[in-house]
C-alpha cells in the first residue's frame, strides 16, 4: 500500500467517491504484484485509470545495432501481457472540454516535475498527458489531481474518453449557445456510468456550437451534438443534431445523423440508449472491429436509430437526465478584468505583437473581450512555462483556459485593452509564438518517441516541418499560411491526419532488404464543417523527403489556383494522378552508401531498423521480384484511389481488391513461386500460409488488414455506395503497407537467426 | 499515518552549467546520448532519448532512466547537465546528493572528452541542487535548514577543501525546493 502521506494530507480535498476508487486501484496493484490478479485484468484495470503503456515497456530496445533487453530490477513482474511493471509509461489527464484552471495547471506542472519528465503535453483531444511516469507513483499522482478535481478515470482503456468540445464555446459568434454546461453534464453523467463497462472499445463523444466551423470535430467521433436552435411560437428553444458513428483510425467514416433537432432534455437519455445499444451489439471479439462506427456501418443508420429508440424507451428514469438543466442558463464565465479600450493606432506596441494579434487573437463576441491563443510547440510546454502560464492566467483571464485539439491552449475573456500587456507576459515565458492555426502550427502524434504503436517519428517530422516553415512563415503566400499540417506515427490517426489539408501517416517500406521510414501523403481533408469530409491518400515518400513533398505542394498551389479557390477545390481539381506524378519523384531512395541520413528518422540518430541490414547485405543489392510486385500492387492501388476521385465506384472498389490480390499474391510468391493466377488459389493461399498462420498478424491489429481482402474475395457488392467503396480503397493500400511490415519482421526475425 | 522525513529524500537533482553555451548544438546531443546507451557507458538502466529543445528553457535533451534521468538541460535560459534521481536511492541522505552532484560531474566529463560535444566545458564551481519532491521537501528556508547539514556533507566528499556558499533559490516559489552552491 501507500509509502507515501499524500492519501492522509489530501483526504479531505479529494472527493470522496475518487479518493476510493484510487484506493482500490493501489489495492489491485498490490494484488498484482502477489499475482493475485491476472495481467491481462489488470491491464485493463489500469488502462480505466488513465495509466498507459509506452514504447519498450516489454523490456526491449532496439539501440540502432541490436535489440537489448532492460534489465529492469522488478524483473519479469508484469502490468499487462508483455508489458513490464517497471518499464516507464504515459498518464492521460482527462480535462473535459479542454476546461483547466489555473490551480489545476500548477498541480500538473507539479506532477510532471516530480513523476514526469517535467513536460505537459497536450493532446489532439484536449488532455493532458505526462509520459515516463512508474507505475508505482500513479496513486499518489492521482490523488494530487483528485485534490483540484481531476480525473484520469476512463482516459484510456474500453471506455468513454475524454469529452471535446470547441474551445470557444460561450465567446463565439457562429455558436448557436454555449456548450460547455451540456458538455460537462454529460461527461460527469458517463463517467463510470454502469452502462458504459462492456464496451469492445472506446467511446469518443464531442460537442459543437455550430455546424460550419472545425472546432468540436463532431463528424469524427463516435457520438456528436452539434447545437441548434428553433424558434417555437416566438420562443427559442435549444436542441442538438446528434451524431453517431464516426471515427479515424484505420478506416476513417463519417458520423451519421441520428436525431435531428433532438431537445436537450433528451441529450442524457439518448447518450445512455446508445451505450446501451453499443455496449449489447458492438463487437468485442475482434476489436479491429469493435468501434461504434462498424456497428453503425454494419446496421445501418436506420436500424441503429430503431434500436436506440427502443432501448430509449425502457431506459429506466434517472434524475440526472434534467437535474442540472436549471442552471444551465445561469452557465457563464466571467471576465476578471473590466474590458478596456484597446490601444490607439498609432500607440508604441511590443515587437512581433501585430503578428502575434493577426494570428493568435479571435474577438470574441461579447465586446471588448477576445480570445488568445498560445501556440505550442508540438503540444509541449515546460513546468516551468506552465506554472508561468497560470499566474499569466490568474492576472488576465482567471479561471477561463482551455486545451485545444490543435494542441494549444486557449486564454479567453482576455480586455482588448490587455492584450499588449498579455502579449508581453507571454513574451517573457516564451509562449508568444505567432502563427496559431497557420501551416507552422504543426499537430502530431506521441508517434515513435513514446508510443508502442508508433511506425515512424511523427514528433520528429512535425518539428523539422515547423523550424522550416517557421522560418519563412512571414514570406509564406497567404493561401499557403492558412493550411494545416497534421501527422501521425502510424495508421491508427492520433494526429488526426485525415482532417488536415496536408496529412502524413507513418509507414516503411523495405528499399534493397533495408527497413526505410516512410510517410504515406494524404491530401485535401477538411478541417471545417467539423472535420467535415478526409483527405485520401496518394503515395508514400520517404521520411526524409516530407519537407521537398510540402514545398511541391504549397508552392503548386500558389501558381496554379484559381483565384478563391480554395486548397481542397484544388486538390480535387487536379486530381491524383497529377498529385501523384508530383510526388513521383520523391518516392526514390538512394543508396545506403549514398546518403545514409535516409535510413534514420527525423530526430532519431538510430539506423531505423538496423537488422534488416544483414538481410539485405545477405540478399545482394538487386531489388526482389516481391518487392517489384508490391510496386505493382501499390499502382493498382492508386489506380482505385484516382478512380474513386473520378466517382466510378465500380472500377475503384475492382481496381481496389485487385490491388489487395496482387499483395496477397507477390507474399504468397515468396514461398510458392508456381501460385496459379487466380483469386482463389491466391487468396486460399494467403489464408492458409500467413493469416491461419498467424503470420500475417500485426502484434496490435492482429489479422484485421486481411479481412477486408476476405470479405470482398466472398462477392462483389450488389450496389457501390461511395463510403464502402471508399473504405475498400484505403484498405487496400493498408493491406499493402501490412505485406511490407509482415515482410520486414520475417526479414528481422531471419536475421536475428542468421 | 505514514511517517517521513528529509532523510527519505530520494529525488535529488544536481546541475552544473556549460561555460560557453554557444558551443552547445543542441541536435548533437542525441546521437550522444543513443551512442552512450549503445555503449552501455552508464550506471543503471538507459532507456531512451527523449528531445525537448523545441521547449524554450525546457528539459533540453534528456537521457531517460529508469532510476534517474540526465539531460542537456536548458533550465533558466542557462544549459547545463542536470542529473535528476527519481528512485532507489541508496546510502545516507549526504550520500545522495554527493551521487548526484558525482552523477552530474560524469555526464559532464564525459561530454568534455567527446569531441561530438563541440568543446563544451562545464563549471564546477556552481552547482543547483534541486529536490523533486513537494512532499519531504516543500519549497522553504525550513527545508534548506534540514538540509544543510547533509549538502555539507556532500559537498566535503566531492568537492573537498572548498568553501561553500549555500542558498536556496526563490525565483520559482511554487517549484521544487532548490539551493544554488557556490563554491570558493
Amino acid at each position: 500500500m501507500s509509502t507515501t502521506d499524500w492519501r492522509d494530507r489530501l483526504a479531505d480535498e479529494m472527493p470522496p467517491d475518487l479518493a476510493e476508487e484510487i484506493d482500490i486501484f493501489e489495492g489491485q496493484m498490490e494484488l498484482r504484484r502477489k499475482g493475485k490478479i491476472e495481467d491481462r485484468v489488470f491491464a485493463e484495470t489500469r488502462l480505466r485509470r488513465g495509466v498507459y503503456g509506452q514504447r519498450y515497456d516489454n523490456g526491449h530496445r532496439h539501440d540502432g545495432v541490436a535489440s537489448q533487453t532492460l534489465e529492469f530490477p522488478a524483473g519479469e513482474l508484469t502490468k499487462g501481457p508483455e508489458t513490464l511493471w517497471d518499464a516507464p509509461g504515459m498518464v492521460r489527464i482527462k480535462l473535459p472540454y479542454g476546461g483547466c484552471t489555473p490551480e489545476q495547471i500548477d498541480v500538473i506542472a507539479e506532477l510532471a516535475e516530480e513523476y514526469s519528465d517535467s513536460i505537459l503535453h497536450v493532446t489532439t483531444r484536449q488532455d493532458i498527458q505526462l509520459h515516463y511516469v512508474h507505475i508505482d507513483d500513479t496513486p499518489d499522482l492521482m490523488r494530487r489531481l483528485a485534490a483540484v478535481d481531476i480525473t484520469t478515470r476512463e482516459a484510456c482503456g474500453n471506455g468513454v474518453r475524454n469529452l471535446t468540445a470547441c474551445p470557444l464555446a460561450g465567446v463565439c459568434h457562429t455558436e448557436a449557445f454555449d456548450t460547455t454546461a451540456y458538455a460537462a453534464a454529460l461527461f460527469r453523467f458517463l463517467l463510470g456510468h454502469p452502462d458504459c463497462q462492456d464496451f469492445g472499445r472506446k467511446f469518443k463523444p464531442a460537442f459543437s456550437g455550430c455546424a460550419g466551423e472545425a472546432c468540436g470535430l463532431v463528424m469524427m467521433h463516435d457520438f456528436g451534438a452539434i447545437a441548434r436552435t428553433t424558434v417555437v411560437d416566438g420562443v427559442e428553444k435549444r436542441a442538438f443534431d446528434l451524431y453517431v458513428g464516426g471515427g479515424l483510425g484505420t478506416t476513417p467514416h463519417q458520423a451519421k445523423l441520428l436525431y435531428e433537432n433532438h431537445p436537450v432534455e433528451e441529450l442524457l437519455p439518448a447518450v445512455q440508449a446508445i451505450a446501451r445499444v453499443f455496449g449489447r451489439l458492438g463487437e468485442k471479439a475482434n476489436r479491429n472491429r469493435a468501434r461504434i462506427k462498424f456497428l453503425v456501418a454494419k446496421l445501418g443508420i436506420d436500424e441503429f436509430r430503431r434500436l436506440v429508440d427502443e432501448e430509449r424507451k425502457v431506459l429506466p428514469h434517472d434524475d440526472r437526465w434534467t437535474s442540472y438543466l436549471p442552471s444551465v442558463e445561469d452557465y457563464t464565465e466571467s471576465p476578471v478584468r473590466e474590458a478596456v479600450p484597446v490601444p490607439a493606432a498609432d500607440a508604441p506596441l511590443p515587437e512581433g505583437y501585430r503578428e502575434w494579434l493577426r494570428t493568435n487573437v479571435y474577438r470574441q463576441r461579447q465586446e471588448g473581450y477576445a480570445v488568445a491563443t498560445v501556440a505550442l510547440p508540438l503540444g509541449d510546454l515546460s513546468s516551468v512555462q506552465a506554472r508561468k502560464l497560470a499566474n499569466v492566467a490568474r492576472k488576465f483571464v482567471g479561471d477561463a483556459v482551455r486545451t485545444t485539439v490543435e494542441q494549444n491552449i486557449v486564454l479567453r475573456w482576455v480586455a482588448e485593452g490587455d492584450l499588449p500587456a498579455l502579449y508581453q507576459a507571454l513574451v517573457e515565458i516564451d509562449l508568444a509564438a505567432p502563427g496559431a492555426g497557420t501551416i507552422v502550427d504543426v499537430t502530431s502524434c506521441p508517434g515513435t518517441d513514446t508510443c508502442k504503436l508508433g511506425i515512424a517519428s511523427s514528433r520528429g517530422l512535425a518539428g523539422e516541418l515547423r523550424t522550416r516553415l517557421a522560418a519563412k512563415q512571414f514570406e509564406l503566400d497567404e493561401a499557403v499560411r492558412g493550411l494545416r499540417i497534421k501527422v501521425s506515427g502510424c495508421f491508427n490517426s492520433c494526429g488526426q491526419h485525415h482532417v488536415a489539408d496536408i496529412g502524413f501517416f507513418g509507414n516503411s517500406r523495405k528499399i534493397n532488404g533495408v527497413t526505410v521510414p516512410h510517410f504515406q501523403v494524404v491530401l485535401g481533408g477538411r478541417w471545417r464543417e467539423n472535420a467535415g469530409s478526409y483527405g485520401l491518400a496518394i503515395g508514400s515518400v520517404p521520411s526524409k523527403r516530407i519537407p521537398e513533398v510540402v514545398d511541391a505542394i504549397t508552392t503548386k498551389f500558389v501558381s496554379e489556383r484559381e483565384p478563391e479557390e480554395n486548397f481542397q477545390d484544388w486538390i480535387a481539381r487536379l486530381g491524383k494522378k497529377e498529385l501523384g506524378v508530383l510526388i513521383g519523384d520523391l518516392k526514390s531512395v538512394p543508396a545506403f552508401e549514398e546518403d545514409p541520413t535516409f535510413y534514420t528518422d527525423w530526430g532519431d540518430a538510430r539506423v531505423f531498423t538496423m537488422g534488416d541490414m544483414g538481410i539485405g547485405e545477405c540478399a545482394g543489392e538487386v531489388i526482389s521480384s516481391t518487392d517489384l510486385e508490391l510496386t505493382m500492387a501499390e499502382s493498382i492501388a492508386f489506380d482505385a484511389q484516382v478512380a474513386l476521385e473520378e466517382g466510378d465506384l465500380v472500377r475503384a472498389d475492382e481496381r481496389a481488391y485487385a490491388a489487395m490480390v496482387a499483395a496477397a499474391r507477390a507474399l504468397v510468391r515468396t514461398e510458392h513461386p508456381n501460385v496459379a493466377d487466380d483469386p482463389d488459389v491466391i487468396v486460399g493461399e494467403f489464408k492458409t500460409r500467413f493469416y491461419d498462420t498467424e503470420r500475417f498478424f500485426d502484434r496490435f491489429a492482429k489479422g484485421r488488414f486481411a479481412r477486408p481482402l476476405f470479405d470482398r474475395h466472398a462477392g462483389a457488392p450488389e450496389t457501390h455506395e461511395a463510403e464502402a467503396t471508399r473504405s475498400l480503397v484505403e484498405e487496400s493500400q493498408l493491406f499493402i503497407d501490412a505485406v511490407h511490415a509482415m515482410e520486414i519482421r520475417e526479414a528481422g526475425a531471419q536475421s536475428a537467426l542468421v | 499515518m505514514t511517517t517521513t522525513t528529509t532523510t527519505d529524500i530520494v529525488r535529488i537533482g544536481a546541475k552544473i552549467y556549460a561555460q560557453d553555451p554557444g558551443v552547445i548544438d543542441l541536435p548533437a546531443y542525441v546521437p550522444i546520448f543513443h551512442g552512450w546507451i549503445q555503449r552501455k557507458v552508464l550506471d543503471g538502466v538507459p532507456i531512451d532519448v527523449a528531445d525537448y529543445a523545441h521547449v524554450p528553457d525546457g528539459p533540453g535533451v534528456m537521457l531517460i532512466g529508469h532510476e534517474a534521468d540526465r539531460s542537456l538541460d536548458l533550465g533558466e535560459g542557462r544549459p547545463g547537465v542536470l542529473y535528476q534521481r527519481k528512485r532507489d536511492g541508496e546510502g545516507s541522505l549526504e550520500a545522495r546528493f554527493a551521487a548526484a552532484i558525482a552523477a552530474a560531474d560524469g555526464i559532464a566529463d564525459e561530454l568534455e572528452a567527446d569531441a561530438a560535444a563541440g568543446g563544451v566545458a562545464f563549471g564546477r564551481d556552481e552547482i543547483l541542487l534541486k529536490v523533486t519532491d513537494r512532499r519531504l521537501a516543500p519549497n522553504e528556508d525550513a527545508t534548506l535548514d534540514a538540509l544543510r547539514p547533509a549538502i555539507e556533507a556532500a559537498l566535503a566528499t566531492v568537492r573537498p577543501g572548498r568553501d561553500a556558499e549555500i542558498a536556496r533559490v526563490t525565483e520559482d516559489p511554487d517549484g521544487p525546493f532548490t539551493a544554488r552552491v557556490i563554491l570558493r
